[in-house]
């Protein structure tokens, strides 16, 4: 360090100690250390498919414009922490070498040091956040290598990469820079800086998870989200494709207010407190105090005891690692930076389950625990995750002081009684931060609904799927502590690896569940079924999880360092000896453990179970496209008999299925997990040629061109475990649909990988395959075309419903049995199979289904027959109609408390199940082009106006704006080409087809429901989108079933005219281009509407929604009011 | 009893890049208090340091009351009181309670015998009336009484002290000579420290260290007794030169006072020999052989 008072500049001083300051910044560890697994970081990203798809990367170059922009802002949530060190390293670098007083007494302008040490810190911030461009830079070594084709890699985004700098990562560094050495001059530690980072995770995580994620208000999250990231994915979530390869962020209101926040308040703080800095508060040691009741009130020794003491002999260490372990624990949970993290994530839980769970954008909410606790894990997850990796951290580096280190490597205590209760002081810091969202949970659900307040469930949630997650992330926190002598090193390195956990979590990068180091196992007990269906799986997949953190124990008893000034060779020398010990013998153990729970868990899960990675699916559905498309054969069916008989404490169950009038010279089916084809049989003939192909087979029938009665005899054996859904069939009950045990008949479109990334990745050409004829398609609900069907199910004693059923449509059907438990109430002769604390809304949901049920009538001219409407446990699909028995999972159906979007929602949902078993019965669909969109937006459109007619203008509004909003996420995370709607059968379909119908049968009072079915019954041999073009017109029909289009009506007010404007634009297969605008708008009030032309407006015309009635969806409803 | 107390033999250790930081050392300690005297970078702390387990030599052995503990650290490691040189802060803790902390590693399990040690070492570092206080808040020399307690837990039979007065006031000073000479009354109390009167006053035995290795070793009696009769001193003005066969010198008010040794010189009187003109011709014997060796 020189003085500019000994000849020097000023400025000379300020960059001579700005470049000392960027040398001890690059020469730490810390830093390339950053680089290196970053950069390798972003090559595995490149490497995912799925995470890319997730990121909205597909069927675009992997290291394209808008990837930059969402990685530059993205990371900063874990580079606060890497920053937080680096800045604190301005202030206590001297400190640590005890120079601060020499420092301070020489004759050194203070602010201007201190500004100096903070660019060179900044420059060193910005090294390390750019580090993500270095994996962009090198995305083309994967091609080479053969990891990538070459169409995945398009030249490097140089300007992005600059922009992205400028835009996040500077201004970025800049703030939380300023912060980060504000806070380490208030506590002269680093712990003041690694505060203000969890502060800054924290402040990001209600931005992120609450406002965003719970779509509270995406503009505030904007805002306050101080990496800036929500801004970047709120504008690259409208970008297409083409634009996402080259498009720039734009510095919008909300980015620049964003920075003023982010980066301008944080700069002038920092003035503020430089001004206000004087010498000797930095000469002097932070404050240290102890409470009261740690004040031992040890009495002085009498003369007796102050007699020798005796010598030390045997100690018992079970003992001593027992107290250690507690005096770990409280010393850690006694101090104030914990007592506020825990009182700020009490609080901010309560508050964020409040906000984004009871206000849901699907509520009001009913936050029964089932429900609450899933969402409060996610909620919680990512600040927990950095609060294990930091408490972690201080816990093992406790001793790090001079002379303490030394004392305990010299004390007689074994190391393992050290690290053990460390080790065990840290799973008891991850058990206390697990309690804490329980009671977030529990404070909640007493505050909104005491009904469901359940004391037990919300502990043993978190203890079951979270506590072995956060103890893996705990033990890699302390094996980065014992392997890395330097704190930084090891902190930076836990808390990389807890960035990519997190990122992981994130984007379900990794899907194999065993595999998900860190990650919370996924299960959803039902108040219906319980724990039951989800334990086995759960206990197992924790079992593993703790064996892994015991291997992780026995990994760090090798690597701890016992002593000083060890060399590598000296540790590797200890570690080898270690391994003949009590350490070894643990790290074999815990191995063989690993190994027992992981080989259970590859049994159940893939061996039994359906599991499979989206890779392995789609590389699945190639094969049957190659194999089986070409071979699809026609069938046709009269009806038949099924008769299933379950066993559901063994998960067994056998079914025999009669197709009668079978008129098919082979017959394709696809099974359901856990359903194996035993043997086909036609009468008097015997048994039939059956090829199995993974889960299709073909029956070959030579002799049933004309027509036979075909039995096919099923074994039911689903014996695998859940992973994404839950099972169907247990001891605790039986939840099933026709296709959990049927084979779906005929070959089915949906399954045609349309991805062209995919698809080039697989040899096949970029286009899908011609449909083949209708009569060869699966049908577009159920499993086996129209019919006279009739099914009997025959389970054990117990409350059932579905045992037994007919229908002369298409075949499904829903079967329900409990052994106990469930309420069965009748309500206008309908049977409602809920749980016990469902019976509160019954009536509600009765007046829904009535009031629904009646517009489905005046629609259509018909409603269908609800007999029972079955409550069923979580992740069992969607709310549907099959058959008689309406299908209603506790987490759609139920959860809403019946008022706001929640209950539209549910309105909407009931409707529009009605209204699709109407069209399929009158239709008979199969899934041939047009059909999916005709299902679903029919169905779709007359649900939005039930909910209108029957909730008023304004649940419509909030209706079609939900709506909107999902269709341009569904654009957006699409992972394959946009199609034209007839040939579509993505999930955009049925809000887009629901809305685009909506807007066209604005225009003319005509246009029901009902008279878009009509004729189609009839049309014999035509297809169906010849059906539509006699109905609707050709024309009509084409714009319809063509590639979407959108609308944007925009209305500027001032106080002496209104002014309307809109535009359209349709998709072309690489983005949206303009096309012609209309010339006037429907202003919609109800059932009452009026034209409005475009262009300045005298007066206002009235109140009511503004409506563009071409065939399109609208972009932004929020100015369509007037 | 000739395996009574500590026997080191030939202890070898080299840093990287070549350090050699030991270079066979050689000690036989018996019960009671023995003094290390080196100058800075003599080995002392590597040799403190591998003694108290921290570092493994290269070569050579230790045994402690006949145990080889290189083979047994933790026989040693039982019976090990331990002051580093430097002590920090230690943050959001009491000393009494991190006093009992060190106790239970130390293998004072019981609660009741526990309380009784930390409240009797407490009261023998004078730290009764702060012990409720956090150790973040203590003195340097409050940190250095404390550290003495914490090595005295669980009565050491080896206790290793480095630099112990460095930083307490005549009073605390004294307090802790008689200390150390109470438990150098049945233990081994190895004193490494700077100041050779603590040595002198304190010792019945001391080395003296150099370049790894022991230049000197004896009684302070004995050693002083070989210098008798050669040793001379002077006050020379300031401004004057000081002469360059000086063994070694020191500042007085109007001055520097230089002492020779080998014949007396004009102006030079007779001096008793004291320890710490054995540690300076200790130490200059020393590099005169190095001198030498390299030359041949």
């Amino acid at each position: 360090m020189s003085s500019p008072r000994n000849g020097h500049s000023r400025l000379s001083f300020f960059c001579g100690e700005a470049l000392y300051e960027i040398k001890m910044g690059l020469t730490s560890l810390v830093v390339p250390l950053v680089i290196v697994v970053l950069s390798a970081y972003m090559l595995l990203i490149f490497l995912n498919a799925d995470y890319m798809r997730a990121m909205g990367a597909v069927d675009i170059y992997r290291n394209s414009a808008h990837l930059t922009y969402l990685m530059a802002s993205g990371q900063s949530l874990w580079l606060y922490f890497g920053w937080a060190w680096l800045f604190a390293q301005v202030i206590v670098r001297d400190q640590n070498a005890q120079l601060q007083e020499v420092v301070l007494a020489s004759p050194i302008p203070l602010h201007l040091t201190l500004s100096a040490r903070f660019v060179g810190a900044l420059a060193v911030a910005v090294v390390m956040g750019a580090a993500v461009f270095l994996g962009f830079a090198a995305a083309p070594i994967l091609v080479t290598l053969g990891a990538l084709p070459p169409e995945a890699v398009g030249p490097m985004p140089v300007a992005a990469f600059g922009w992205s700098i400028l835009a996040f990562t500077l201004p970025n560094a800049l703030g939380t820079g300023a912060l980060f050495v504000c806070a380490a001059i208030w506590t002269r530690s680093t712990a003041g800086p690694f505060s203000a980072a969890a502060g800054l995770a924290l402040v990001w995580m209600l931005a992120m998870i609450v406002l965003r994620g719970g779509e509270v208000d995406v503009t505030a999250a904007s805002v306050l989200d101080p990496s800036g990231y929500s801004e970047a994915e709120r504008q690259s979530m409208l970008w297409t494709p083409v634009e996402k390869k080259s498009a720039v962020i734009a510095l919008t209101d909300l980015w620049v207010y964003n920075r003023l926040l982010w980066t301008g308040l944080p700069l002038v703080l920092f003035g503020w407190v430089l001004i206000r800095l004087r010498r000797e508060q930095l000469a002097v040691a932070g404050k240290a105090s102890v409470d009261d009741d740690e004040r031992i009130d040890v009495p002085h020794p009498t003369e007796n005891e102050s007699a020798p003491l005796p010598v030390l002999t045997k100690p018992g260490w079970v003992r001593t690692t027992m107290l250690e372990a507690v005096w770990q624990f409280k010393l850690v949970t006694s101090s104030f930076g914990m007592r506020l993290a825990l009182g700020m994530l009490l609080l901010s839980g309560a508050l964020g389950a409040w906000v984004n769970y009871v206000g849901h954008i699907d509520g009001p909410l009913v936050p029964t625990p089932q429900g609450l606790l899933p969402f409060i894990t996610e909620f919680f997850y990512l600040i927990i995750v950095f609060m294990v990796v930091g408490f972690v951290g201080v816990l093992m580096r406790r001793d790090d002081r001079l002379g303490y280190a030394e004392w305990v490597d010299s004390s007689y205590a074994p190391l393992a009684v050290r690290l053990v209760a460390q080790c065990l002081a840290a799973l008891a810091l991850i058990a206390l931060l697990c309690v804490v969202p329980a009671l977030s949970s529990l404070l909640v659900t007493a505050a909104s609904a005491p009904a469901s307040l359940d004391y037990g469930f919300p502990f043993t949630f978190l203890f079951l799927t979270l506590f072995p997650a956060l103890a893996e992330v705990g033990i890699v926190a302390v094996i980065a502590h014992a392997l890395f002598r330097h704190a930084g090193t090891a902190y930076v390195t836990s808390i990389l690896v807890a960035f990519i956990a997190i990122i992981n979590h994130e984007v379900s990068a990794v899907e194999y569940p065993p595999a998900q180091i860190a990650m919370p196992t996924h299960a959803h007990p039902s108040q219906l079924a319980g724990w039951g269906p989800w334990l086995p799986m759960v206990l197992t997949m924790g079992g593993l999880k703790i064996a892994l953190v015991m291997v992780g124990v026995a990994a760090s008893w090798l690597a701890w360092r016992r002593g000083s000034a060890l060399t590598v060779a000296e540790r590797w020398a200890t570690a080898r000896s270690r391994l003949l010990g009590p350490a070894g013998l643990l790290a074999a153990s815990s191995i063989v453990a690993v190994f027992v729970f992981a080989h259970v868990l590859n049994s159940r899960l893939i061996v039994e179970g359906d599991f499979q990675t989206q890779a392995q699916a789609i590389a699945e559905d190639i094969e049957w496209e190659k194999t089986w498309w070409q071979q699809a054969a026609p069938f046709q069916l009269q009806g038949g008999r099924v008769s299933i008989t379950l066993e559901p404490a063994e998960q067994h169950g056998t079914a025999e299925w009669l197709l009668q009038g079978l008129q098919a010279e082979q017959l394709h089916g696809t099974l359901p997990h856990g359903i194996s084809l035993q043997t086909a049989t036609i009468a008097n003939r015997g048994k039939q040629q059956v090829k199995r192909d993974g889960d299709h087979f073909v029956v070959h029938t030579p002799g049933c061109k004309t027509g036979c009665n075909l039995t096919l005899r099923l074994n039911i054996e689903p014996q695998g475990w859940p992973v994404e859904t839950a099972p169907w069939i247990h001891s605790s009950g039986v939840w099933l649909r026709a296709e959990n045990i049927l084979p779906r008949l005929g070959h089915d479109p949906r399954r045609i990988v349309r991805s062209l990334g995919d698809r080039a990745n697989h040899g096949l050409s970029d286009n899908p395959p011609p449909m083949p004829a209708l009569a060869t398609l699966t049908p577009l609900q159920g499993v086996a075309p129209a019919g006279e069907w009739h099914w009997t199910i025959q389970g054990p004693d117990g409350q059932s419903i579905g045992a037994e059923g007919e229908t002369n449509g298409l075949l499904d059907f829903a079967y329900v049995w409990m052994p106990d438990g469930p309420i069965a109430d009748i309500r206008e002769g309908r049977t409602y199979i809920v749980s016990g604390d469902r019976t509160a809304q019954l009536a509600l949901f009765a007046q829904e289904i009535t009031a629904q049920s009646a517009c489905i009538t005046e629609s259509f001219g018909q409603s269908p027959d609800i007999k029972a409407v079955v409550q069923t446990p979580r992740d069992l699909g969607d709310m549907n109609l099959h058959n008689t028995i309406l299908w209603a999972p506790e987490d759609v159906a139920w959860e809403a408390a019946g008022s706001g979007l929640g209950g539209w929602q549910r309105q909407f949902n009931l409707a529009q199940a009605m209204a699709r078993q109407v069209i399929l019965a009158q239709l008979n669909l199969r899934a041939e082009h047009g059909a999916q969109w005709l299902l679903e937006g029919v169905s779709g459109w007359a649900a939005l106006r039930c909910v209108e007619y029957s909730a008023g203008l304004e649940a419509g509004i909030a209706l079609r704006k939900l709506h909107a909003d999902r269709l341009i996420e569904t654009f957006a995370e699409s992972d394959v080409p946009i199609s034209t709607t007839a040939a579509a059968y993505a999930d955009w379909l049925t809000h887009y087809a629901t809305l685009a119908l909506d807007n066209w049968a604005a225009a003319d009072p005509a246009r029901s429901p009902a008279s878009m079915l009509h004729g189609l019954a009839e049309r014999g041999e035509q297809t169906l989108i010849a059906a539509l073009q006699n109905n609707l017109g050709e024309q009509t029909a084409n714009i319809l079933l063509a590639a979407p289009r959108a609308g944007d009506i925009r209305v500027q007010r001032s106080a002496e005219k209104l002014d309307i404007a809109a535009s359209r634009w349709s998709w072309d297969g690489v983005g949206w281009q303009p096309i012609d605008t209309p010339t006037r708008v429907l202003l919609r009030a109800g059932k009452d509407s009026l034209w409005v032309e475009l262009g300045a407006q005298g007066h206002t015309p009235g109140s009511g929604l503004l409506t563009d009635t071409g065939a399109l969806f609208e972009r932004t409803l929020d100015d369509n009011q007037l | 009893m000739a395996d009574q107390g500590l026997r080191v033999t030939g202890l070898t250790k080299a840093y990287k890049g070549g350090v050699q930081a030991l270079a066979g050392v050689d000690l036989a300690v018996q019960p009671g208090l023995y003094g290390l005297l080196g100058p800075n970078g003599a080995g002392k702390s590597t040799l403190m340091r591998t003694l108290a387990t921290l570092q493994q030599p290269d070569g050579g052995s230790v045994a402690l009351d006949g145990i080889d503990v290189l083979a047994d650290p933790d026989h040693l490691r039982q019976r090990l009181g331990y002051l580093p040189q430097q002590i920090g802060s230690y943050p959001g803790i009491s000393g009494r309670n991190l006093l009992d902390r060190f106790a239970w590693l130390k293998g004072r399990t019981d609660k009741q015998e526990r309380q009784r040690e930390v409240a009797a070492l407490l009261e023998r570092v004078n730290l009764e009336q702060d012990g409720h206080r956090a150790v973040a808040t203590y003195s340097g020399g409050m940190l250095r009484r404390f550290g003495i307690a914490i090595a005295l837990i669980g009565a050491p039979r080896l206790l290793i002290v480095d630099e112990p007065t460095a930083g307490l006031d005549p009073a605390e000073r004294n307090r802790f000579h008689r200390v150390l000479a109470e438990i150098g009354s049945d233990a081994v109390v190895l004193l490494s420290t700077h100041i050779v009167e603590d040595v002198e006053n304190l010792c019945t035995r001391l080395s003296i260290l150099n370049r790894g290795q022991i230049v000197a070793e004896g009684t302070p009696e004995a050693l002083k007794a070989d210098l008798e009769g050669q040793i001379w001193e002077m006050e020379v003005p300031r401004h004057q030169p000081i002469p360059v066969e000086a063994l070694h010198a020191s500042a007085t008010p109007h001055g520097t006072r230089v002492i020779l040794k080998g014949t007396q010189q004009e102006g030079y009187a007779p001096r008793a020999p004291r320890l710490e003109d054995v540690y300076h011709h200790a130490l200059n014997q020393s590099r005169a052989g190095s001198t030498e060796q390299a030359v041949e």
